[in-house]
């Protein structure tokens, strides 16, 4: 397992920043054209709103998700940090 | 025995699911060890198979009526771990199936295991997984490619019938051609992606490795189609292939300067023997420009960092495995660092939007270039595959995607299929086609292949 | 001092389905994480569904209702919105771009609403965190910087929140449905922003210590420095909130798993030809077509359906006594039985048939009341009720021998009005009404006394005789 010091980090983002350096390159490619965020006409219908998905669907999921938990309460909470600023 | 023949005796009963299974069990357990494709097997892979025996009794078998398939560890499988190949997620059972692995299935497939790959998909190698390298099989000290890796060296190892790989910018057809198998990146739309681990929304595609044409195909009609519960979807029903071995004759193909020019001279030998060959059989070969096509790279590279930025926010450790950017690999952080960067309010017009402004002009080259040809050829990865152990810089090792980025910038389809070998490796020939264009993709892939085979 | 004060409210919508996903949408009647998926959970792998269509409808119904040009005909991006929280499992929300903008409520500009997802609970004392309210959808209205005043700003709330539960398509305020951040300036000082105020209480009382502190400061020549604060509600003052959150870039692109919304015209035309008059138009309309006062406005257009009865039956009986007995004795009665408007068991015609009676004098405001109260119980003939109530108007020779009788009793008065003196006929129909307990026509007891007494001084006999 490699050392995940602050050292490591901050060269992982030199290397980081010298790769966006090269890449930036054909950026200068000069063009008039628009993003292209997403690729072709997908229609969009909307999905009809009515009877939710089945209770023991979702039972199933719950065991599932609460055994992946890193910490949990009884009542099925996440357990997680307590926020900082909270005093 | 090929896939169709293969699949002939499954259903004709000569041969069972079962014994089909541990045959290739027994080969997992001789070969894994040293090769390391697979990360996990799936324990309850012979009920499945008992199961789907039973079905073909009944005459249910389905398309695939058991023949085995690996899954590449983005791809959620219901109790198997999806790990993508990292510290991460190495704990992360799946709480689900993802849309191809109910529709394989529902057809009688039977999954052997979780394949090995290059960490979240980020690579091109094979070589970044947690959990340490693939072998190729075919080129023994070589990398296998990525970041399907372990598919690839399973399909090529004979250590399952079909494998699904995933490809954001030349996964699959990477190690395809690095391994000597078969591969293709659907169209962009044709396949679900519920269910698959993301590393580029707008890029990814779930598609199949095989060891030949028929199988890829077969894969394909499995998994394609249309699925209501997702959003960005084609509307194609469905797809089948019944023509693959219509030939070539009169069929228009491209072929591209820049992509030879970028490539080494003896890949580019093997793709210009393999042009010759179509024309032998008949196809009209012509030359098209694709002027831009060395900046797709830098496109691909800013546009994905972003999306995958995006895409790993929910791996904050409170839900499920742990903080990404505390159990990740090198290149994982570097895509994370890249990404967060250049999509920040000051950087997005130089950076983010400028690439997406260079995907619409690559894309319309592309759609230009299918206004003169039905398809075209041309090598697949720039370079011979390195020693596995060799030390590339990043630049270096984002060097292999120069000719598959393209694709998935253009949400296209592309196939690759064994064109040849230099010095034992072997090198794969990519065919590309316009959205849903696979019959085409396919049917030259099979004349192809075919002529290999003589 | 110039006061600018605006808001971004955020409201749930009322659907069976979460926004982008199936899981169910009552979220406060369960145990913690059970109305999860893997989508709204943020599970690896996971991809929204379509966009439930009666959020959009919804969104779009609510957009119309504020006086919005919906934004039809163009492709609407649904955008991440990245963010570290431990209410929100994805690490970003799933926010359209405005899918109607300018428009105006009782003088408010409204710049924009659209349609977003909610996060889930995270509560920061405990680290508990549960996902059910996860992906409920929401819809985000943002004003313009038009009020004036803490009260000003109350007021306008309290209708923008009566307006939109009229259209019965958002939750109703209770349970911190809805949730507001306001930004507040002083002329002088910088925009300050308070995040997250759940209630119109609160929101008053946020600006009411805001505007204080940001006047002192400026007093004491301070700056009022551009910020971002929470509202403590327990303690009624508003702090800095946590710097690392206020230097979030939330690096919106559109959402790759999304195509864009396409609101069509006809759609949305249909949408407005199917909804509800907004209530705040619909009492200025009472108001004029029927005369009455904009206070009995204000109580019958409270629920739409009372506002319908209404006029159903101003077209029948004279519309100001209508108003007056929804506003003083319906309301009344249905507050006290707790009911809505829209769950009552009487016709409109049973009503107008009371309302009638009471109308022409045949029964007392008194005894209409009573009937009502039956009424609205259960529906039935009011002619029935009134029966049944032993109220029915006594008949003429009913009332004629009760005259009679209170003639024999009151030899004096009668005596007195046969001399001339007139407000003994007053006397006695007070007598007659007394004994009648209310169940006379006041009017048909005058003309039947004077009848009586006019016939008593033609035959001459003396009173007591004969």
């Amino acid at each position: 397992m490699k050392t995940r010091g602050e050292d490591w980090r901050r060269e992982v983002e030199r290397s980081a920043e010298e790769i966006l350096r090269a890449l930036s390159r054909s950026l200068e490619v000069l063009t008039a054209e628009g993003e292209t965020y997403q690729l072709g006409e997908f229609h969009q219908p909307l999905r009809e709103d009515g009877e939710p998905s089945p209770a023991e669907e979702r039972e199933a999921f719950r065991k599932r998700f609460l055994s992946l938990a890193p910490s949990k309460d009884e009542e099925g909470n996440l357990k997680v940090e307590a926020a900082g600023w909270v005093r | 025995m090929g896939t169709l023949e293969k699949l002939e005796a499954l259903r004709g009963g000569d041969l069972s699911p079962v014994e089909n299974l541990e045959r290739i069990l027994r080969k997992v357990e001789e070969m894994n060890g040293k090769l390391n494709a697979f990360l996990q097997l799936n324990p309850r892979a012979r009920e499945e198979a008992e199961e789907v025996e039973r079905r073909i009794r009944r005459g249910e078998g389905g398309r695939l009526s058991g023949l085995t398939v690996a899954v590449k560890s983005n791809i959620n499988v219901r109790g198997l771990k999806a790990t993508c190949a990292s510290r991460v997620l190495e704990d992360y059972v799946s709480t689900y199936d993802a849309e191809v692995i109910s529709r394989i299935r529902r057809e009688g497939g039977v999954i052997v295991g979780m394949t090995n790959m290059d960490e979240f998909a980020c690579g091109s190698s094979g070589e970044t997984s947690a959990f340490g390298p693939t072998q190729n099989p075919s080129a023994p000290g070589y990398i296998p490619g990525g970041s399907s890796s372990g598919s690839a060296a399973a399909v090529a190892a004979g250590l399952c019938d079909l494998a699904l790989g995933t490809d954001t910018g030349g996964s699959i057809r990477n190690p395809a051609s690095h391994c000597g198998v078969a591969g293709l990146k659907p169209t962009y739309g044709l396949v679900p992606r519920h269910g698959l681990i993301d590393l580029g929304m707008s890029l990814d595609q779930i598609g199949p490795l095989a060891p030949d044409v028929h199988g890829l195909a077969l894969l394909l009609e499995v998994i394609a189609g249309e699925n209501p519960r997702e959003g960005m979807m084609l509307g194609v029903q469905r797809v089948s292939f019944p023509n693959l071995e219509e030939g070539v004759r009169g069929m228009k193909v491209g072929v591209c300067p820049q992509f030879s020019s970028l490539t080494d001279p003896r890949i580019n030998g093997l793709v210009e023997e393999k042009v010759e060959v179509l024309r032998e059989l008949g196809a009209r070969v012509e030359e098209v420009s694709l002027p831009h096509l060395e900046h797709a790279l830098s496109a691909y590279y800013l546009i994905v960092s972003v999306e995958f930025f995006s895409a790993t926010r929910r791996y904050d450790g409170r839900k499920y495995g742990k903080r990404i950017e505390e159990a990740c690999g090198e290149e994982v952080l570097r895509r994370i660092a890249i990404g967060s960067y250049i999509s920040r309010k000051e950087y997005r017009d130089r950076y983010y939007q400028r690439a997406l402004q260079l995907r619409t002009l690559i894309r319309k080259e592309l759609f230009s270039a299918f206004q003169r040809v039905e398809v075209l050829v041309g090598p697949t990865v720039p370079k011979l595959p390195h020693r596995l152990g060799e030390k590339l810089s990043p630049l270096e090792m984002y060097a292999y995607d120069y000719l598959t980025v393209p694709a998935n910038l253009a949400g296209i389809c592309a196939g690759v299929v064994k064109a040849g070998e230099v010095g034992g490796i072997p090198v794969g020939i990519q065919v590309q086609g316009p959205p849903l264009a696979e019959e085409k993709v396919l049917r030259v892939m099979r004349a192809l292949e075919e002529s290999g085979c003589r | 001092m110039q006061v600018k004060i605006g808001f971004e409210v955020h409201l749930q919508l009322k659907t069976e389905r979460k926004l982008y996903c199936d899981c169910p949408t009552n979220y406060a009647e369960v145990p913690p994480n059970t109305n999860i998926c893997p989508i709204c959970t943020g599970m690896p792998g996971a991809k929204p569904m379509k966009p439930n269509r009666a959020a959009v409808e919804a969104a779009v119904e609510i957009s119309l209702m504020l006086g919005c040009r919906v934004r039809t005909g163009e492709p609407l991006y649904i955008l991440r919105k990245h963010y570290d929280y431990p209410d929100l499992p994805s690490g970003y929300q799933r926010t359209s771009v405005p899918l109607a903008v300018q428009g105006e409520l009782e003088g408010v500009r409204i710049r924009e609403v659209h349609l977003e997802e909610d996060p889930g609970q995270y509560d920061p004392v405990s680290g508990a965190v549960n996902f059910n309210r996860s992906g409920i959808p929401l819809v985000e209205i943002v004003t313009e910087p038009d009020l004036r005043s803490p009260e000003e700003a109350r007021r306008f709330l309290r209708l923008l929140t009566r307006v939109l539960e009229y259209t019965g398509k958002v939750r109703p305020e209770a349970g911190g449905a809805m949730r507001a951040d306001v930004n507040v300036s002083l002329e002088g000082g910088g925009r300050v922003e308070v995040k997250n105020i759940n209630s119109v209480k609160g929101v008053y009382r946020a600006l009411k210590f805001e505007l204080q502190r940001q006047a002192e400061r400026l007093r004491r020549g301070e700056v009022v420095r551009r910020e971002t604060r929470a509202y403590l509600e327990s303690q009624m003052v508003t702090v800095p909130m946590r710097t690392k959150e206020l230097e979030e870039d939330y690096r919106y692109f559109p959402d790759p798993d999304l195509p864009p919304l396409l609101l069509d015209e006809g759609w949305v035309e249909e949408i407005r030809g199917r909804m509800a008059e907004p209530p705040h138009l619909r009492e200025r309309r009472l108001v004029e077509r029927y005369g009455i006062s904009q206070a009995a406005a204000r109580v019958i257009t409270s629920e739409k359906e009372l506002a319908d009865l209404f006029e159903r039956v101003a077209g029948e009986v004279n519309p100001l006594l209508a108003a007056d007995w929804f506003r003083t004795k319906l309301k009344k009665v249905l507050n006290f039985l707790g009911l809505r408007a829209k769950e009552v068991s009487f016709s409109p015609e049973q009503l107008v048939s009371l309302l009638k009676m009471v109308e022409s004098g045949r029964i007392s405001r008194e005894q209409g009341e009573l009937v009502l109260r039956e009424l609205v119980k259960k529906g039935e003939d009011p002619e029935r009720i009134l029966a049944r109530l032993g109220l029915l108007p006594l008949e003429e020779e009913e009332l004629g021998e009760l005259v009679r009788r209170v003639m024999e009793e009151n030899v004096k008065a009668v005596r007195d009005y046969l001399e001339g003196r007139e407000e003994a006929l007053n006397f006695l129909t007070g007598r007659v009404m007394g004994a009648s307990r209310g169940r006379a026509d006041p009017r048909v007891v005058v003309r039947l006394l004077r009848e009586k007494l006019e016939e008593r001084r033609a035959r001459g006999t003396e009173p007591g005789e004969g």
